[in-house]
């Protein structure tokens, strides 16, 4: 029975991901409209057949801009998540590996990292540079990194002196070897669902800094930047809003529905 | 745990406050842009930006400038704000009971939606109305504050007309009115939140529920509910209670942007102003303050547990 | 145990439900009939003395606390305010003031000679208002007159003794910057940073009294919020929505349309690669369309300008040269080739992230450019990096912004495009210009003064200086309740003229 629901739960997020992902990848090649081209006869335009998420406010296609939107945020999401993790990796690994001094300090600044939530860290990282969407990736990525590290770090504490490990060692296995070849893999499980979570929480940090008008550059479209130029509008062109909400409550969900199972 | 280790935490937690206020004003050494040419605006001439610079302080070496402002701090003098010329301590006073508010309403509101629910999941495991929450917790979760905050805004406000968005009432002026307009932006805060504590709840029970003394109450011929708010529920509370104690501090980093969505001069919007102003000692002051209230609460946990569960005290 | 736990938590439950309850159900605010909520898009972080306020937000409403010996009216006029009259000696050199009887600050002292010294030496001093620097002597005559004495002669000194940093204050007054004392027709009553700043208006100001008692400015951080705040009624009016913004108010609200008196344009550095190329300058002119521009920002509302002038400077402004470059794409990469440019050309605008005009104007402007070749990309960056890295580092290629006029003269508007002016930011120089500036600054003839601006106006033009595209549409929206906005030629708030519809 439960493990039933979970499957359920699983396949419900592989679709919804699976239809998200297609869109971007369409996206790629093809969208109904130009994403940036501006027409002063559809400002504000409401769904119509040509137009089925109507247009904004410099009528431009919503639908084009969500499909290739949503691969910016998706973009924003998946690099944050790959700086966080490599970086992350890296420190926790040889921090729970060695331990001693270099352990300690590096701990102590993660902590000193961690006190703060990651997205007024990433607010404050922005401040030190001018927002555009590298940036916002940047300090995604550094804000992300201690959580990633101190995952890895208590994986490895774990690990390092179990059988297996110490087998490996008595084989003649240098300790680097050790670390990424026999250690990592069994921190993936944990790892992994760490993976999906951050990503979720990634998305969500940059639809909040786009928001706040941080976050990726105009006339580029993401998501959480199409929500907060719709703000105006709320009235007379809800979708505006709507629909990027709404598409951006979907990939958060699929992910989150298969991270549910791993978990 | 014992008094020597509680000694070297409490040595390593104050290790860590030193460092996060050096990070923070080292951060704010090195971002481009000038106090001085911000405060002078476009009137600016070169004698008159040196001038400032000098009386503000910014042409001394990095490290008195550190040492000064570390000591002053810890004497509770916060320094001058530069765009307001009024001194920081006043103006995180004057905003504290703001964002404070609105953090123990949502703090309460997610107490109120968690336990019940989570309870009433547990109960019917497996049943429609479980399985209905479970779905509508999901979706809840992927809901983004700020999404949360606009449509609670045209649900409560524009249709129900409960409120009025954007007509905050200043809690110095009127209190309940306050009040009442301040459970708005803490329900958008919440909901998030509640729905991860309901999750976590929902199966911190169930786990607890299969455990042996569990199943000796059910043969003792209890109820389900019985055992499940006897026995099973003060257990299963532990992680959940932890969650939320951590929870604290994303509720007052989300208050950021509900402070936007809602127009509530608080805490956030003092900080969002004065990064993007370089006021420095109002931004380094609430960082410092915040980070220092997480690294403190979390120091009390750990010894917390540590008495609790010898387990965990061994390392980390 | 479990019993208190069970106990607290719905006592926990019930009270807050009960607050939230009691609480909603008396939200409408019994409004006292004399008092008017403000909306202003960014708190105003200035210091209280007149004689430092920086941003054009805050000076436009210390307007209304603050007088100098001169004050503007709606229609660009002069009028005597603390002074009661004024001469000029013939070399233009000594200004001589007899100073208005009984004009009471608001803490209820008078108005002396010594204070307006106080005041101007301090204006002087701040460095606010460039024409300060050219004042050799204030002094106060034997029979109570103030005497200004300049080096060189500047027949509009007069129009800087207007401006809100030359205000007059009281001498007594040990702490400016933070106790508000003026002599305008509101007095300051308390602020709260990023909510509000209070004002109340002043029973004995000598001349037309204020008819609205209580004015609350409150911060409306979020502009994108500000439709719901107004058709909720939390404010009652606000200065400068967009188009968008007006179109969704309810039925309560009146829109006042006027200009911003700003020169928005694509402000292009000269001083670099590819602006440094006239050529260049003339493409982009003629590539850009300004009544698109004017249609996608803000439905078609405000007014085109050609030249570092707008309308309601009246007689300094030429008219005819909005129309010096018509949209005309071939010309116009016919100039970029050969400029040696047919290959395509690619730029950086910056703007700053919080004038959504200026952004939504970029983002136009890209568009349009793309159908000559050439590819500019947008820079947001926060208002403080502008102000160093654009306007006083000149480290940058092109920007969208507006710029306002802090006198009533052409001179606040010309004065930037010599060549050697300390806030030339876009390093436009050109021989003839600095000449036509130099011959109007002397001229003590009005007729021909105003031609000699108007000459620079139009070497500005035909120099492809910058692309000037709009003075941008001002809509005021005003709940019915009140009525009595005004607009004036200057970038000011009035506020001692809004009364209540019985």
């Amino acid at each position: 029975m439960k493990r039933k629901k979970k499957n359920l739960n699983f396949h419900i997020g592989l679709v919804i991901s699976g239809i998200m992902l297609l869109m971007i990848l369409v996206g790629l090649f093809y969208t109904p409209y130009n994403p940036e081209a501006m027409d002063s006869t559809l400002k504000n335009a409401g769904i119509s057949l040509a137009h089925p998420f109507g247009c904004d406010n410099f009528g431009r296609d919503i639908l084009s801009r969500i499909m290739v939107g949503s691969r910016t945020t998706v973009i924003v999401g998946l690099a944050t998540v790959v700086i966080g993790t490599f970086f992350g990796i890296i420190i926790g690994a040889f921090t729970g590996y060695f331990g001693g001094l270099a352990d300690e300090i590096l701990m102590r600044i993660m902590d000193a990292l961690l006190a703060f939530p990651s997205i007024l860290l990433a607010l404050v990282i922005i401040g030190l540079f001018n927002p555009s969407t590298w940036n916002l990736i940047m300090a995604l990525g550094i804000a992300f990194i201690p959580s990633f590290a101190r995952i890895v770090r208590s994986e490895f504490l774990k690990c390092k002196n179990m059988d297996y490990v110490t087998a490996a060692k008595l084989n003649g296995a240098g300790d680097l070897r050790v670390m990424f070849v026999h250690i990592l893999p069994n921190t993936i499980k944990v790892l992994s669902s760490s993976i999906l979570i951050g990503f979720n929480n990634a998305v969500l940090a940059e639809a909040g800094m786009s928001f706040l008008g941080i976050g990726v550059m105009p006339p580029d479209p993401s998501l959480g930047r199409m929500m907060s130029e719709a703000q105006s509008y709320i009235f007379s062109n809800p979708g505006f809003a709507i629909f990027p909400g709404v598409v951006l409550i979907l990939i958060i969900l699929g992910i989150s529905l298969i991270g549910s199972y791993l978990e | 745990m014992n008094a020597k280790k509680i000694i070297k935490k409490f040595i390593f937690m104050l290790l860590t406050l030193l460092l996060v206020s050096f990070l923070v004003f080292l951060a704010f050494a090195i971002i481009p842009g000038d106090p001085a040419v911000h405060k002078l605006g476009t009137q600016a001439t070169p004698e008159s930006l040196e001038a400032l610079r000098e009386e503000m302080g910014l042409n001394r070496p990095f490290f008195e400038r550190y040492a000064s402002w570390l000591v002053s701090f810890v004497k509770g003098d916060m320094g001058v704000s530069y765009s307001y010329n009024m001194p920081v301590g006043d103006m995180i006073l004057d905003k504290l009971p703001i964002t404070l508010t609105m953090t123990v309403l949502a703090f309460c509101f997610v107490l109120i939606i968690t336990f019940p629910t989570g309870i009433l999941c547990a109960k019917h495991n497996g049943g429609k109305l479980d399985r209905f929450i479970v779905i509508l917790n999901q979706i809840m979760m992927s809901v983004p504050s700020f999404f949360g905050g606009i449509l609670i805004t045209i649900i409560f406000g524009v249709v129900l007309k409960l409120f009025m968005p954007g007509g905050y009432i200043s809690y110095t002026k009127n209190f309940v009115k306050f009040l009442g307009y301040m459970c708005f932006p803490a329900i958008a805060v919440a909901i998030p939140k509640a729905a991860m504590s309901i999750k976590l709840l929902r199966s911190s029970i169930l786990a607890e529920a299969e455990k042996d003394y569990a199943r000796t109450a059910y043969s003792h011929g209890n109820t389900t509910g019985d055992v499940l708010i006897h026995h099973v529920l003060q257990n299963a509370m532990i992680p959940v209670v932890t969650f939320l104690g951590m929870a604290l501090a994303d509720i007052f980093a989300g208050s950021i942007i509900i402070e936007q969505v809602f127009n509530i001069p608080g805490m956030g919007r003092i900080l969002l102003s004065s990064i993007s102003n370089r006021d420095y000692p109002v931004v380094m002051a609430i960082l410092v303050l915040l980070a220092s209230a997480v690294i403190i609460i979390n120091f009390i946990v750990d010894i917390v547990y540590g008495i609790i569960d010898p387990r965990v005290s061994q390392d980390d | 145990m479990k019993r208190k736990l069970f106990k607290l938590f719905s006592v926990v439950v019930l009270a807050t439900l009960t607050i939230a309850l009691t609480a909603c159900s008396g939200d409408k605010e019994t409004a006292s009939s004399s008092s008017i909520t403000i909306g202003i898009p960014q708190d105003m972080e200035d210091s209280l003395d007149p004689t430092k306020a920086v941003a054009a937000g805050t000076k436009e409403i210390y307007f209304n606390i603050y007088e100098g010996l001169l004050k503007p009216d709606e229609n660009g006029n002069l009028n005597p305010a603390i002074a009661s009259e004024y001469s000029v000696s013939e070399d233009g050199l000594t200004y001589t003031f007899t100073l208005r009887e009984g004009v009471k600050f608001h803490d209820g002292t008078e108005v002396t000679a010594e204070d307006v010294v106080y005041s101007l030496n301090k204006c002087a001093d701040a460095g606010m208002v460039s024409a300060f620097s050219n004042v050799t002597d204030i002094s106060v005559t034997e029979d109570g007159k103030v005497v200004i004495t300049l080096e060189k002669p500047d027949v509009d000194f007069n129009t800087a003794l207007a401006s809100v940093n030359a205000s007059i204050i009281p001498a007594s007054n040990k702490d400016p910057d933070h106790t508000g004392i003026g002599t305008g027709p509101y007095k300051y009553v308390s602020r709260s940073p990023q909510e509000n700043f209070i004002l109340e208006s002043f029973d004995d100001y000598w001349g037309e009294k204020a008819k609205i008692k209580h004015i609350t400015l409150a911060v409306v951080a979020n502009t994108d919020t500000i439709v719901m705040n107004l058709n909720s009624g939390a404010i009652d009016m606000l200065a400068r929505v967009t188009s968008a913004q007006a179109d969704q108010l309810n039925d309560n609200y009146e829109i006042y349309e006027g200009t911003m008196n700003l020169v928005q344009a694509l402000y292009l550095n000269n001083g670099v690669e590819p602006f440094n190329d006239v050529r260049v300058r003339q493409a982009l002119c003629y590539a850009v369309d300004k009544d698109k521009i004017l249609e996608f920002v803000s439905d078609g509302h405000g007014s085109k300008i050609g030249s570092s002038m707008f309308p309601s400077f009246g007689k300094y402004y030429v008219e005819d040269l909005n129309n010096y470059y018509t949209r005309d794409l071939d010309k116009a990469k016919e100039l970029l080739k050969e400029a040696g440019y047919e290959n395509g050309l690619t730029f950086t605008i910056t703007v700053p992230s919080n004038y959504t005009q200026h952004v939504d104007t970029a983002q136009v402007i890209v568009e349009q450019l793309k159908e000559i070749g050439v590819n500019a990309e947008i820079s947001l960056i926060e208002w403080d990096s502008w102000l160093s890295d654009v306007y006083s580092g000149r480290n940058f290629q092109s920007t969208v912004i507006g710029v306002d006029a802090s006198t009533l003269c052409a001179n606040a508007l010309l004065s930037r495009f010599e060549s050697t002016a300390h806030n030339n930011f876009t390093n436009f120089s050109s021989e003839d210009y600095d000449a036509a500036f130099a011959k109007a600054n002397a001229e003590t003839d009005d007729e021909l003064r105003t031609q000699y601006y108007k000459d620079c106006e139009a070497i500005l033009t035909k120099e492809a200086a910058n692309v000037y595209i709009q003075d941008i549409a001002e809509l005021v929206a005003l709940n019915k309740k009140y009525a009595g906005y005004t607009f004036y030629p200057l970038y000011v708030q009035d506020f001692s003229k809004l009364y209540i519809v019985e």
